[in-house]
């Protein structure tokens, strides 16, 4: 189990995270959200070791994870660049792994090679950024660690092999309870494997849950009135966005889906109904409720 | 199921990682053997010199892999792209930091390793009958070979230690930088900052207070404090310095500093934050020592080109602004960087002017009183010898009288320069009237500078001298001081005192054979013998200086011809005399006649004495005195047609004589000798002979 208990982190004078403290249970899949610069890369960072809390601890199995070799051999860490390889091969790359991590699979690597074909003797500078990142992959996952950490890894990845690789992913979550922890800023893979996510927005954590109660908390409405409504009207909703086109008018909104449409039965709607909501909506109305110019997220 | 690298394979597998890079290390070997091995190969073999510049080549750059090799282990600390891929691993940042110093240090020094015993082998190899049978001369092992081998194992060791010294200064330079710009530029600079600042605190500042020498506190420190430092005591004692005493205490010390440097890299290591990666200078306190050494070498520098005041720190300015702007990509808050040129070259300014104004510290007057001192050592050979900087060897005075006589001659230097600093009057000058200089004759004297009608100012020669107090209580310190000869004198009865004579003479003991030459053409024959003899001679010698007087000391009455070792030997040495004539050694040579042939012919001439008017006393001394400026010299025809009379004053002449009484000198060769006041008249007819 991973526990963060207050974590701080500053790098100078900037405050990248703001006393954190979230649990991420064995064997989930935690997808890291939030804008540029929200904290999400740093966070990873401290849970493999490479930054040092300024305050508060990070926590594997209920031990510290800074400069503790026996934690960080059960993470392994996969950040978006892939300069770093061009003078390897897929092989040499296996081989420098393998001396540190001491579960390393074979077996796994030999399959992952053959599903995605990857040349196994040619440098990796000769390689387009989309292969690099399969071959990091296949290290990423062959190495066996209990915890699999992706800082926006599918970057790069085409959409077959999206597919591949969430297949895997999930294959070997199934098999030995890896757990994922990764930040993307792409909602719909988010979406696709994580089962719980946490919002992070200028180093504050906004929430952490499980999918579920995400998308249960939070509903999308669409009502046309007969009178000239606006969202500020109603105020015994909790409306974290509102949008009015003509007489419609569609409000994000928190609470239950029965105690918001009886609030909003009394001021006799001509159309009330729930659209479904994706969690990039989600994510866009928490980000604005909390001061975040959406038109300034990438999608 | 947790898993961990076993925490004893990490350094074999970062040096497996690290072979990996097979053509740079190819490019190492090769390097190598074309340093030592090949040197070797053609001077010892083919006797040739014509592979030289590519043994200096690839020597360069072997000493630039103790850069590139640390700049290649740990790019990760400026290198972005590469930090989260090491500090991910399943290594402590203890176990990273060892395993790529170590992996690194070794790989490097192997090939030096390997070159150095193939050298050896080499060399070995070149003595033995079957290389001899093909080449074209022979060599054999005997006593100039074992030394040579002695020295090339030496030179290795300082080479591989100075080498250790770069490569681990160059991970200290990486442990503070953060970006490829500075980890190459501060590499470079702090090998020149070190021995920079070292000296211009030492010799541009306190080398300019009276009596405080560079050599004794600054030099010894340039030696191992920089890797530079070592190749500079390396280049500079390619000879038995090299593995004496001082050399190996000079590479003991460097080899701690070495250690040092690795204890503070292995801190700053450990503490640096991963996101300092992209950053100038991660330590800012390197980057100020850097900044104020820079400052302080340059302000040094120019106050001692006495450059004035203004352009000094207009120059500075520039210099560190310039520096500021680099560092910090830019003029933002460049109100700082000149606040801190503010601060820094004020701290400058204000320790040059405290240490010349208050003569550091008033460190110059320091003297101690005779209770609290053990020992004295002195780098003295006698008060007729004045070049006492050319013995490696002090004496050490532990004789309270000897001690007594040492504190005397202290004060009285130091009273000395109280008085001149006070007078307009150089201590060292006399003042000869012009009526008095008949014969135009002036001795010892440098220079002289004509006072309009009535009088000359003679500068007479200082002689350095170098004196170390050990005191009880307190930091034991060294002066050494130019002094003039009738300082010296003060120094005169420790000359024939036990403790002074027993080690002088066992300083000059040479085992295996003894040495006699010549007090005038300085030509030497060795005598082999055996020990014990030897040791037999010595204590006759030592038996006959410490019967000596004072008196026969300075003003022997029968001249000396030859020399022991650097010892003159009198005609009251009677014990020396015995044992020499006993022992077959052959003294005939050194006669009257033998001289006249053999040194007269190439130069001789006479100085006449002087009177001096300011009440100084004036000494007429041979030995190491030096030619005065304007001597008679006699020509091939003199010579010859003197001959009789030249003679005559060469039975007389005096190696070893020093009297305040006026009287002649003869110059024979390139050294003169005292023609003794009951011999003025001779000398004064053949002067007036040859005017």
């Amino acid at each position: 189990m991973i526990e963060f208990k207050n974590v701080t982190k500053r790098f100078g004078k900037d405050l990248s995270l703001d006393q954190i403290s979230l649990t991420i249970e064995e064997g989930t899949a935690f997808g890291l959200l939030g804008s540029n610069g929200a904290g999400k890369s740093t966070l990873l960072r401290l849970l493999c070791g490479i930054y040092k809390a300024d305050d508060g601890e990070v926590l594997i199995d209920e031990a510290s994870v800074y400069d503790n070799i026996q934690v960080k051999s059960d993470m392994f860490f996969i950040n978006d660049e892939t300069v770093q390889y061009q003078n390897m091969t897929v092989i040499e790359l296996k081989d420098h792994y393998k001396n540190y991590y001491r579960n390393f699979k074979e077996e796994v690597f030999e399959r992952l090679m053959e599903v995605t074909k990857l040349p196994s003797d040619k440098k990796m500078s000769t390689f387009s950024k989309g292969m690099k990142r399969q071959a990091v992959f296949i290290i990423g996952l062959s190495c066996g660690t209990k915890y699999l950490l992706l800082d926006e890894a599918f970057d790069g990845l085409d959409p077959a092999m999206r597919i591949i690789v969430k297949r895997i992913l999930v294959d070997e979550m199934l098999d030995r309870k890896l757990t994922l922890i990764l930040s993307s800023h792409n909602l719909k893979e988010v979406n696709d494997i994580c089962d719980h996510v946490a919002l992070l927005h200028e180093g504050r954590l906004l929430f952490c849950k499980d999918l579920q109660s995400v998308y249960e908390g939070f509903h999308k409405i669409q009502a046309a009135f007969s009178r000239d409504y606006s969202a500020e009207d109603f105020d015994g909703l909790s409306i974290v966005q509102s949008e009015k086109l003509g007489s419609v008018i569609t409000m994000g909104v928190r609470g239950d889906i029965e105690e918001i449409k009886t609030y909003l039965s009394h001021f006799h709607p001509i159309l009330l109904e729930e659209i479904p909501l994706t969690l990039e909506e989600i994510f866009i109305y928490e980000m604005e409720a909390n001061g975040y110019d959406a038109n300034g997220i990438e999608h | 199921m947790t898993q961990t690298a076993s925490s004893t394979s990490f350094f074999g597998i970062s040096l497996k990682e690290k072979l990996k890079n097979k053509r740079f290390w190819t490019i190492l070997i090769i390097t190598n053997l074309l340093t030592g091995p090949l040197y070797i190969l053609n001077h010892y073999y083919f006797d040739s010199q014509s592979s030289i510049w590519i043994t200096i080549l690839a020597s360069l750059v072997i000493g630039a892999s103790a850069f590139v090799i640390p700049l290649s282990f740990f790019d990760y600390l400026y290198q972005k792209t590469k930090i989260d891929d090491v500090l991910k691993l399943p290594l402590t940042r203890k176990q990273l930091f060892m395993s790529d110093y170590l992996s690194g240090l070794i790989l490097y020094l192997v090939p030096i390793i390997g070159q150095f015993l193939l050298s050896m082998l080499l060399l070995l190899l070149r003595t033995t009958r079957f290389i001899n049978s093909i080449l074209e001369y022979d060599v054999t092992m005997d006593d100039s070979f074992l030394r040579m081998l002695r020295l090339v194992f030496f030179t290795y060791l300082f080479i591989i230690v100075g080498l250790m010294f770069l490569y681990t200064l160059t991970v200290f330079v990486l442990s503070c930088v953060g970006n490829t710009f500075e980890a190459i530029t501060a590499s470079l600079y702090i090998n020149l900052l070190i021995p920079g600042v070292i000296y211009s605190v030492g010799y541009l500042l306190l080398n300019r207070l009276f009596g405080i020498s560079f050599r004794t506190l600054f030099q010894q420190l340039l030696y191992f404090t920089s890797p530079g430092g070592i190749l500079l005591y390396w280049f500079n004692n390619l000879n038995r310095f090299l593995y004496s005493g001082t050399g190996l205490w000079t590479l003991f010390l460097a080899l701690l500093m070495t250690l040092g440097i690795l204890f503070i890299s292995y801190r700053n290591f450990i503490r640096r934050k991963a996101e300092s990666v992209g950053t100038g200078f991660v330590n800012r306190i390197f980057y100020y020592f850097i900044m104020a050494s820079l400052t302080f070498l340059l302000a040094a520098f120019f106050y001692q080109l006495d450059i004035n005041f203004i352009t000094s720190v207009s120059l500075l300015a520039f210099i560190f602004l310039t520096f500021e702007v680099i560092t910090n990509r830019g003029f933002q808050k460049f109100y700082r960087s000149i606040l801190r040129f503010a601060i820094i070259s004020a701290i400058t300014g204000c320790s040059i002017f405290l240490i010349d104004t208050t003569e550091g510290f008033g460190v110059v007057y320091r003297t101690t009183d005779i209770s609290n001192i053990k020992s004295v050592s002195i780098r003295y050979n006698g008060v007729l010898d004045p070049d006492t900087t050319a013995y490696d060897n002090s004496i050490i005075l532990k004789d309270p009288e000897n001690i007594r006589a040492v504190l005397a001659f202290h004060q009285r230097v130091i009273d000395d320069y109280i008085v001149s600093k006070i007078s307009s009057e150089n201590p060292n000058m006399v003042r000869v009237p012009v009526e008095a200089t008949k014969y135009s004759n002036y001795p010892d004297s440098q220079t002289t500078e004509a006072i309009p009608e009535e009088y000359y100012y003679v500068y007479l020669p200082t002689y350095d001298i170098e004196i170390s107090f050990d005191v009880k209580n307190g930091i034991d310190y060294t002066r050494f001081y130019s002094v003039s000869f009738d300082q010296r004198m003060l120094l005169a009865s420790i000359d024939l005192s036990d403790e002074y004579i027993d080690q002088i003479v066992k300083q000059n003991s040479n085992p295996g054979s003894i040495i006699v030459s010549d007090v005038y053409d300085y030509s030497s024959i060795s005598y082999p013998m055996r020990k014990e003899k030897i040791q037999e001679l010595y204590h006759c010698l030592a038996r006959d200086m410490k019967k000596l007087t004072m008196e026969e000391y300075l003003t022997p009455s029968k001249p000396t011809r030859f020399k022991i070792g650097e010892i003159p030997i009198l005609e009251s040495y009677t014990e020396t005399l015995a044992f020499l004539a006993d022992n077959y050694v052959n003294l005939d040579t050194f006669s009257t006649k033998t001289i006249y042939n053999n040194s007269v012919a190439n130069n001789f001439g006479i100085l006449a004495p002087i009177e001096n008017t300011n009440s100084k006393p004036l000494y007429y001394y041979g030995y190491y005195s030096y030619a005065a400026t304007s001597p008679m010299y006699v020509n091939s025809e003199q010579i010859e047609q003197f001959r009789e009379e030249i003679i005559t004053l060469l039975d007389h002449a005096q190696y070893q004589y020093i009297t305040t009484t006026p009287c002649y000198r003869i110059i024979v060769g390139k050294w003169s000798y005292v023609i003794p006041p009951e011999y003025t008249d001779l000398a004064e007819q053949l002067y007036d002979k040859l005017r």
